[in-house]
């Protein structure tokens, strides 16, 4: 059963490892932080503790900086292991003091196989030095951990990761000091994990001895730790020692837990269960972490989505609303109109050699500037539109901090390749538009009126028509546009036949829909890679889940 | 100096476009200094620090008084409390919201001008507590901050509070009280006059963590609240703050200082406008808006009047003159991609707030309005009186001319038939060719100068129109630019001065 549960953290932690949190919203230092503490945690004890239930017991002195740890283990033993000290803060690497018989598995590295273990002092290093002390209870190990509230980032770090390895806590706070926020966020989080907590308020006055210490189990009674067990010290040293007798009841304390297989091993499934029912906790955070950085991803990615979208529907909404029909397509229209000779009946001697003369001196080539004109002037709304989606998502994204950090200044504008591939766009199109008035035009009824007209001229034709396909034009743009869209529609309409020419100018104007939305989706594409590139795997949420799931199964047997 | 600084201050905040966290900490800082320059020149002195430190006990020994609570329960002091050593300046205490205000005879006469402050723990599980401290610590002219032997090297103290009031160093001492814990209840002081050796130490390890803080040289007492060893250095080292009057204006000098690093952090590169850009920016409009275009047009109508100058016979024909073109969405786009790219270049060196409000502010309206107000400018352009009449006048009469000459030939052939000799005829024919030739050369000249006067016309169409697009441009796009870029400069200039009068003193 154990090494069922050793196997599921082994897979927590390897779903852990996987965890990242890259998008800069609130609280992703603080996900990446605590995914950190929670591998640690499993490596340092879950893990090795899952394995041997039966190992020796880890009790951790922790505490505030000034409190007397290392004098109170030092005390516990009656001789000096641990290096007390005046200036602040003291203990920079922990010592851990054990029974001889319990040395091999210490030293062996099971338990936070990241510290280094040394025999001797080390000052200066963060090396774990055990002290084998025949005064120390077989079965239990007494850790001297760094304080937890020193101005020394590294103290606290290792305090806290030592603190997160203990079967077993002895708190060690002083008179001057029992109301700090810092030592009481370690309180309650022990509360909170129902770990097997002693408490000792050190140094305490002896004129206020008892005052403090009903202030301070009354505060404990608050937090839920009024069970704890309590020791008040006075301030009054032997020499370096704390008097026996005030140690006394603790040492009693700690003899009585180690003396009896049955109450270590009880201690030990109670802080086991109690961490990893935590876990759930801290697993149940990272995961609505997890799902705060999809969910900003997915806003950036929607809102560039959104933008481009929305250039796409603004190109629409000009292609057919009659804007494009003014200015240069319109003067070169008129051109192709002039030369024509439209309004005489196109039925007549339709092939004549005249009419193959003018299509090489009149109408084709100004059909064929015609189209350059609308290639041109398309590609142009393209790009501005375009740019303008870039800029108002650029402008979107610098408005979280997460999106900020994407951005980079070349998104703010189209890729400098983009008006080409605008034009190559337009042209393709515009080919598009010639084979479908060439496939119009096979049947036999049609092939003489097409080639009277001119292929040139009726496809240019077919897009004066497709420019002005929406309806709904009003005031002087109806008679510009209007008229003019009119007019190319009965020519069309002469040629084709009138049924024809509507489904033409729909078809046409779909294949320009479809190919402006795949160039800007090509250019949305620049935006989404970039979030794209910092997502997080759908499979990473889904592998914590079911490996925290097999956890909770495992722990159960416990 | 302050009011100078703050002037300064205020023409920034004025100016700048600042992000809004940042815009409300300025204005904070700004109506606080001229509240608390305005409330006088008392000097508030605050005891800061740890729950168990002993604020309480060395405020009461500082102050001669018993008025501050001092308990071995933690925490004690919640609220805090006001002490004042001549009548209690109402407006100041006011502005600092402390309520708990008291009274007493000042100690020794120097610190009648003192308010000293007790305040609460900043460290304890009460977070109001920590909250009031946070508050005050960005207001009092001078912090005690009081220390002890267990407490001094707390992270609480050190990243919450120290550090970032490094600025402030020169509003700051650090007194470490409880010092007969350091020395086992011997006198602080051994007989040498130098402190104690374990003391000395430990207050050696203090100033190297507070030279780390960025206070390394603020001064440091050690003082015993329980023997009242070291109260009188103290008491003497408030006094001559209160002598020199000077606290209140050296924290206010900080917090500007402060404020102006942050602000010049976010300052931005000042830049001006290239005229290259401009004339680019104006060349893209107009041809957006089709100058060229028009310009054309008008050439080609000129030269088909001139063509049709001959056949007419009732005089003149009367200029054509193109119709208006209406812009098309194309040239709307050419036009709007062309500002936004002038607007974003401009003011590429500047903050992002800044380019963002050139964006929205310039950029957005421009691409929207200004087709229209280039469309309307363009319209009232005078076209009418593009040629001179003289020049057609010319052209006119030349044109009759080789006609005149073929009539009077014909007259002399008619008489010399008559009447004449026989020796006209080779004359007559000398004439005639003459004519001739004149007609040739009458009409070559003639189109000449008709294309010549419609290239003028179309030069001076052009240059008319694109008077009235760039003035357009210039009043829609490059003005504003130009007055944000300004603006920056100038904002940026305030904050200069600024730094410069608080760097003098």
């Amino acid at each position: 059963m154990s090494t069922e549960l050793a196997d599921s953290l082994t897979a927590l932690a390897g779903a852990l490892a996987e965890v990242r949190f890259p998008l800069d919203v609130d609280g992703a230092r603080d996900g990446d932080e605590r995914a950190g503490a929670l591998s640690g945690q499993i490596r340092d004890y879950l893990l090795p503790r899952a394995e041997a239930l039966d190992a020796p017991l880890l009790a951790v002195v922790g505490g505030s900086t000034g409190a007397g740890k290392s004098t109170l283990v030092n005390s516990l033993l009656g001789r000096r292991v641990s290096q007390p000290g005046v200036l602040r803060p003291t203990t920079k690497s922990p010592v851990l003091v054990c029974h001889p018989s319990d040395a091999d598995w210490f030293r062996s590295g099971r338990v936070l196989p990241e510290l280094t273990r040394t025999d001797v002092v080390l000052p200066g290093t963060r090396a774990l030095q055990v002290v084998e002390a025949p005064e120390v209870p077989a079965g239990l190990a007494l850790l001297d951990a760094p304080d937890v509230d020193s101005i020394d980032d590294g103290n606290r770090a290792l305090a806290r990761q030592l603190l997160l390895a203990a079967d077993l806590w002895l708190f060690v706070t002083s008179a001057a000091r029992y109301a700090d926020a810092v030592p009481w966020e370690f309180l309650r989080n022990a509360g909170d994990r129902e770990l097997v907590v002693g408490v000792v308020i050190n140094r305490c006055p002896p004129a206020v001895l008892g005052e403090v210490a009903r202030d301070f189990a009354r505060l404990l009674t608050d937090e839920g730790l009024g069970d704890a067990p309590f020791f008040a010290i006075k301030e009054a040293l032997e020499g370096e020692m704390i008097p026996g007798s005030d140690v006394a009841p603790i040492r009693r304390w700690l003899g009585w837990i180690a003396s009896e297989a049955g109450r270590r091993s009880a201690v030990v499934k109670q802080s086991l269960r109690g961490a990893l029912r935590s876990l759930d906790d801290d697993v149940a955070r990272l995961h609505r972490g997890l799902a705060e950085q999809r969910e900003a991803a997915d806003d950036l990615r929607s809102q560039a989505e959104a933008e481009f979208s929305a250039a796409a529907d603004r190109v629409g909404a000009i292609v057919g609303d009659g804007s494009m029909l003014r200015g240069e397509i319109i003067a070169h229209w008129h051109d192709v109109v002039g030369t024509t000779d439209l309004m005489r009946g196109l039925d007549e001697k339709v092939a004549s050699l005249r009419s193959r003369l003018r299509r090489w001196w009149g109408a084709e080539p100004k059909a064929e500037k015609l189209q350059d004109a609308v290639s041109d002037q398309l590609a142009r709304v393209l790009v501005d539109e375009t740019d303008a989606a870039c800029d108002a998502t650029a402008d979107a994204w610098s408005r979280t901090r997460g999106g900020r950090a994407l951005l980079t200044d070349d998104l703010r504008s189209p890729s400098t390749d983009f008006p080409a591939r605008a034009a190559a766009t337009v042209r393709s199109w515009q080919q598009e538009v010639l084979a479908l008035v060439t496939e119009q035009g096979k049947g036999k009824r049609f092939r003489a009126r097409l080639l009277a007209l001119g292929t040139n001229a009726a496809g240019a034709t077919l897009m004066v028509v497709v420019f002005a396909s929406t309806g709904g034009l009003t005031g002087a743009e109806a008679g510009i546009a209007g008229g003019t869209s009119l007019l190319a529609q009965r020519l069309l309409e002469s040629v084709f036949g009138a049924g024809a020419v509507e489904r033409l100018a729909r078809e046409s104007r779909h294949l320009l829909e479809g190919r402006v939305r795949v160039l800007l989706a090509e250019e949305s594409a620049r935006f989404l890679t970039r979030v794209e590139e910092i997502s997080v795997g759908e499979h990473v949420i889904d592998d914590l889940a079911a490996a925290a799931a097999r956890v909770r199964e495992a722990r159960k047997n416990l | 100096m302050i009011t100078a600084a703050l002037a300064e201050l205020e023409e920034y905040v004025r100016l700048a476009i600042l992000a809004p966290d940042l815009e409300t900490r300025a204005k904070e800082v700004i109506e606080f200094a001229n509240q608390r320059v305005r409330a006088g020149e008392q000097t508030v002195v605050a005891l800061a620090g740890a729950t168990g430190s002993g604020k309480s006990s060395l405020f009461n020994a500082l102050s001669g008084t018993t008025l501050a609570t001092v308990a071995a329960r933690r925490p004690t002091t919640a609220k805090p409390l006001a002490l004042s050593f001549s009548a209690t300046n109402g407006p100041l205490l006011n502005l600092l919201q402390i309520t708990r205000r008291h009274e007493a005879p000042p100690p020794t006469p120097d610190l009648a001008d003192v308010v000293l402050l007790d305040l609460p723990d900043h460290d304890s599980t009460h977070l109001r507590h920590r909250e009031e401290v946070d508050r005050l610590v960005r207001i009092i002219d001078q912090f005690i901050f009081v220390v002890d032997p267990q407490k001094y090297a707390d992270a609480a103290l050190h990243h919450r509070y120290l550090r970032p009031l490094a600025q402030h160093r020169d509003v700051i001492s650090v007194v470490l009280n409880h010092a007969d814990a350091a020395t086992h209840g011997a006198p602080l002081i051994d007989d040498d006059g130098r402190w104690q050796s374990g003391l000395a130490m430990l207050v050696e390890h203090l100033r190297a963590m507070l030279q780390e803080d960025g206070l390394g040289d603020v001064p440091v007492f050690a003082t015993s609240a329980l023997t009242g060893e070291g109260v009188d250095e103290l008491r003497e080292h408030i006094a001559t703050i209160a002598r020199e009057k000077s606290a209140m204006r050296l924290r206010l000098a900080a917090d500007l200082h402060n404020l102006a690093r942050d602000l010049s952090n976010y300052g931005g590169v000042a830049s001006t406008v290239s005229d290259a850009d401009v004339a680019a920016l104006q060349e893209e409009v107009a041809a957006a808006a089709g100058v060229p275009w028009m310009a054309r047009a008008v050439r080609q109508a000129v030269q088909r009047r001139g063509a049709m100058l001959g056949a007419r016979p009732d005089g003149t024909p009367a200029l054509e003159l193109p119709a208006h073109r209406v812009a098309s969405a194309a040239d709307d786009a050419r036009a709007a991609t062309a500002v936004r790219r002038f607007v974003a270049d401009s003011t590429a060196n500047l903050p992002e707030r800044w380019r963002d409000h050139a964006r929205s502010e310039i950029s957005r309206p421009a691409g929207e309005q200004l087709g229209a107000r280039v469309d309307a400018a363009m319209r009232d352009v005078e076209l009418a009186d593009l040629e001179s009449p003289f020049g057609w006048g010319l052209v006119r009469l030349l044109k009759w001319l080789p006609v005149v000459t073929l009539a009077a030939c014909g007259g002399w052939l008619a008489y010399e038939v008559v009447w004449g000799s026989d020796e006209f005829l080779p004359r007559l024919l000398t004439i005639a060719a003459a004519a001739f030739v004149g007609t040739v050369l009458v009409s070559i000249l003639g189109d000449w100068s008709l294309r010549l006067g419609a290239r003028r016309a179309e030069k001076k169409t052009a240059r008319r129109l694109r008077a009235a697009v760039d003035a357009e441009v210039v009043r829609g796009v490059v003005t504003p630019v130009k007055a944000e870029l300004e603006a920056h400069q100038r904002a940026e200039s305030a904050l200069q001065r600024m730094t410069g009068i608080l760097a003098r003193g």
